[in-house]
């Protein structure tokens, strides 16, 4: 078993008129069987259906007369085998999960099925893997692995206290222990699954320096823009929006992972999803060269530009939204702020990276304001964060390397 | 910081009036406003005289505000946890009340036991405190004002009744007018009084109410006929924590039977400073990790990044580190403060019930005692219910893995919302020490969201016509 690449699927097409609610109360009705049947998918990490409604533009007017049906997932592999592999997990399951979106094929013929989920897929401009190179069989692998390890320091302990003293004794040891558990789950102890650092994102940093200039030397301008239209703007601040709060707020922090869809209009103007691509772009290139900033309990984020002007930031994280978004305004303001200042009802920044999200409760406002419901998710590791991820897969390559003093040192911090 | 228009809880911690009792009032069938009214003089502000008696402050639930008058539109300004109060199903699920403390199991706070305030009177002594209360007992009587009480107190040794000793590491309120101890966090005024900046430097939402005919002086006139009601206030968090203290000492004995330890008794307290990140006179692990020292003049101005990177000195999971993990969580010890800092709530908590005597482990007697919480912050979702949501709840936080606070920390609960078995780990070398089974030793008896007004949002409830 090697690396694989991890990869987004954002399919997002139109539901039939009038079919919306019945696909929204399916969802939500199937998400515990959608759940279980997904389980045997072998290429899923996260799978979310999310129906995106007509939402407002900067002048108030809906965008779109059709609510569409965003159905995403991070994946291994190339997407004709991963459609193949939700088909045959989902079964006759597939087909209710699509019900009234247009142009769907049904699921009897797969080459249909994999030409649709090509033709409505959108690309990320921005994608965030936390742990790559990390197939779905490798992470349940590394948990068994270190699930049977802590076993055997529970069998070797007196009260509390492992019976042991030295540790490169102990680290080799346990490295019998984990070469059965290996065998048998098909897993290659050391670093075989490890994916190098991709170098093409700090060039993507250096290669568009007169986009960025453009975009900044534009900045002036656009604040000015942003704080006439303000003025005149309503607050967001509606009933029908405190009644989604309350509906999100209900539905979320149920368990360690939490589910993040949010949608919001483009603010008008050519330029405007120029710079926004820019400005995500940028984004990429940072964390291609190691930024982590407000991402670190991320499993997988994305943001897509859809064809109607809206963007789509969809992502997984661990612990609770409270402190999701405090972590982004922590440590991700600036970036959250050159992306966020292209879009509708964003607190008023400056000079492209200031203010903006770190006015916190504008932004957290922000943030509700554009979140919408998520019908039904699905996580192939729910119990386990993005540190316990790569913390066994480093237990997993320290054990496949030489188990001298440092080495064991580290190995057994680990458990 | 106005502190003349403050209640006096909100700067002071009223340690000279050692001696309290914490009052749950019922307005039902009652005048409230009228009982309110005769009692605006005797409630302490921030500017009181030291040498006064007595201190009293009072604090209203969402129920109890509207009993008082706010409508609907009014309470809608007000932060949406509040409104829902703590017993609503969303905050048991945020706080990790479930099983042992699910709302339903609660005295107060909850279905018939919901409540409308929370009276706070504090004396020096017994006798001024029974004084006191009577006549504060023979108004709500005369208004008609349903209550129930609890006597509480600062413990005369300084430890709460596990034994350690409390209150160490209060953080420093901008404006609250007293010099900065050594470590003491400093926060921004608006991280604990509402109209004024935070820790992000902006003015966070402040709760109004339509103005009304006839009020004297109204608290901060705004645009649109509303008055500014928030001003000046504070939220205010209350949980009773029954405590189990034969059975946390009892649960350290056993571990330090079952590891062999030569002395029982001394390994037992060792465990227990483990579990709570300091020795029971106050100092912390992080200086003394092997054995209790002498306390020197701050048990407060240490951290652990320099000190304890691997949590070799004090485990990560210990109960003081959970609640203020400092400068650990960040990128460098400067921006984890700030991170930390934004998190933070000021402590106004009492002890109730006897201490537990006897040897070491001490024999349960049966007699409930433990601790009313009482908290203030600006921001109840950001403050208190992230320390106890993330920080003490998180089965994730500091790199650790299904693991909650030793102390306070939820029952954890499978993905099919099972129960599942509380554990502790202590890094050591070569590898981690790790206890389970630990018991439940802090169980909530009840507890509420309050909301604390200033002086003339109180004059303001009991005055004027709607």
């Amino acid at each position: 078993m090697s690396a694989v690449r991890q990869q987004a699927l954002t399919l997002s097409a139109p539901v039939d008129l009038g079919r919306e609610a019945a696909l929204d109360a399916w969802l939500r009705d199937n998400e515990p069987e959608l759940k279980r049947r997904l389980s045997d998918s072998r290429t899923t990490h996260f799978a979310r259906w999310a129906l995106l409604p007509p939402t407002l533009d900067e002048a108030g007017k809906p965008i779109g007369a059709q609510h569409l049906l965003l159905f995403e997932t991070s994946f291994d592999g190339e997407l004709s085998d991963h459609v193949a592999d939700l088909r045959s997990a989902l079964g006759s399951w597939l087909d209710p999960a699509f019900g009234g979106v247009v142009g769907y094929p049904g699921a009897e013929n797969l080459t249909e099925l994999v030409e649709f989920f090509r033709r409505a897929s959108l690309r990320a401009a921005s994608f965030h893997v936390a742990n790559r190179g990390l197939s779905v069989s490798v992470v349940h692998g590394d948990a068994a692995l270190r699930r049977a390890l802590e076993a055997r320091l529970c069998e070797l302990s007196v009260g509390a206290i492992v019976q042991a003293t030295d540790a490169v004794q102990l680290a080799r040891e346990l490295r019998q222990v984990a070469r059965a558990v290996a065998r048998q789950n098909g897993l290659a102890l050391g670093n075989a699954h490890r994916v190098p650092s991709r170098a093409a994102g700090r060039w993507a940093l250096v290669a568009r320096p007169f986009g960025l200039l453009l975009a900044f030397l534009l900045s002036p301008f656009f604040e000015w823009r942003d704080e006439r239209v303000r003025r005149r703007q309503p607050s967001f601040d509606t009933p029908a929006l405190r009644e989604r709060r309350d509906h999100l707020g209900r539905e979320e922090d149920r368990f360690d992972q939490n589910v993040l869809t949010e949608l919001v209009a483009i603010k008008p103007g050519w330029y405007r999803p120029f710079c926004l691509k820019l400005m995500l772009q940028l984004a990429s290139a940072l964390a291609a060269a190691g930024w982590r900033g407000g991402m670190r309990s991320v499993h997988f984020t994305r943001w897509v530009v859809l064809p109607d002007r809206r963007l789509l930031l969809s992502s997984y994280y661990d612990g609770s939204w409270q402190a999701h978004l405090s972590q982004l305004v922590g440590e991700a303001a600036r970036v959250m702020t050159m992306i966020g200042t292209h879009t509708i009802w964003f607190p008023s920044t400056r000079l492209l990276l200031f203010r903006g999200a770190r006015d916190e409760p504008a932004f957290k406002a922000w943030m509700r304001a554009n979140q919408l419901p998520t019908q039904a998710w699905y996580s192939a590791y729910p119990a386990l964060s993005v540190a316990d991820v790569a913390k066994n897969a480093e237990i997993r390559e320290l054990l496949g390397g030489e188990l001298d003093a440092a080495a064991a040192e580290r190995l057994l911090a680990l458990l | 910081m106005e502190r003349a228009d403050v209640q006096g809880l909100v700067l002071f911690g009223y340690r000279q009036h050692p001696r309290a009792r914490f009052y749950l009032l019922k307005f039902a069938g009652g005048n409230p406003r009228e009982w309110l009214r005769r009692a605006l003089p005797d409630v302490t502000s921030g500017a009181e005289d030291a040498d006064a008696r007595y201190r009293f402050n009072l604090a209203f639930s969402a129920r109890g505000l509207a009993a008082l008058g706010l409508d609907a539109d009014d309470l809608a300004t007000f932060q949406r946890e509040f409104v829902q109060g703590m017993a609503h199903p969303e905050r048991s699920r945020v706080l990790g009340d479930r099983h042992a403390d699910d709302p339903t199991r609660w005295r107060w706070g909850s279905g018939d036991e919901q409540v409308d305030a929370l009276a706070l009177l504090y004396a020096r002594s017994d006798e001024a405190l029974q004084e006191r209360a009577a006549e504060l007992e023979k108004s709500l009587a005369k208004f008609g004002i349903g209550h129930a009480s609890q006597d509480v107190s600062l413990p005369d040794d300084g430890r709460e009744h596990f034994g350690f000793v409390t209150g160490s590491c209060e953080p420093r309120v901008r404006g609250a007018g007293r010099r900065r101890r050594r470590g003491e966090a400093r926060l921004a005024t608006g991280e604990l009084v509402l109209g004024y900046a935070n820790g992000y430097g902006a003015i966070g939402s402040v709760p109004s109410a339509k103005a009304r005919r006839g009020t004297r002086e109204h608290p901060f006139p705004l645009a649109g006929g509303r008055v500014g009601f928030g001003h000046n206030g504070s939220y205010l968090v209350a949980r009773q924590l029954r405590q189990d203290v034969a059975g946390f000492w009892q649960y350290c004995w056993a571990a330090a039977l079952a590891e062999r330890a030569p002395d029982a008794a001394e390994r037992a307290r060792h465990i227990a400073a483990r579990l709570v990140g300091r020795w029971p006179n106050g100092v912390p692990l992080v200086e003394a990790p092997e054995a209790e020292r002498a306390a020197g003049a701050s048990l407060n101005d240490f951290g652990f990044r320099d000190h304890d990177p691997d949590g070799l000195r004090c485990p990560f999971g210990a109960h003081i580190r959970r609640a203020n993990p400092r400068d650990m969580l960040g990128e460098s010890a400067e921006h984890a403060q700030r991170e930390a800092n934004l998190h933070r709530i000021v402590r106004r908590g009492r002890v109730f019930g006897p201490k537990l005597a006897g040897s070491l482990p001490p024999p349960d007697d049966g007699v409930e005692r433990g601790l009313y919480f009482v908290a203030l912050n600006a921001d109840i979702s950001r403050q208190f219910e992230f320390i106890q949501q993330t920080w003490l709840n998180g089965g994730k936080s500091a790199g650790l893995s299904g693991e909650r606070d030793p102390l306070v920390g939820a029952d954890g609960a499978d993905l099919e919302g099972a129960p599942i078995s509380r554990r502790f780990s202590v890094p050591a070398r070569p590898v981690r020490q790790r206890y389970e089974g630990l018991p439940k030793v802090v169980q909530v008896r009840g507890g509420e969201y309050f909301f604390l007004p200033g002086m003339r949002a109180l004059n303001f409830l009991c005055d004027g016509v709607d």
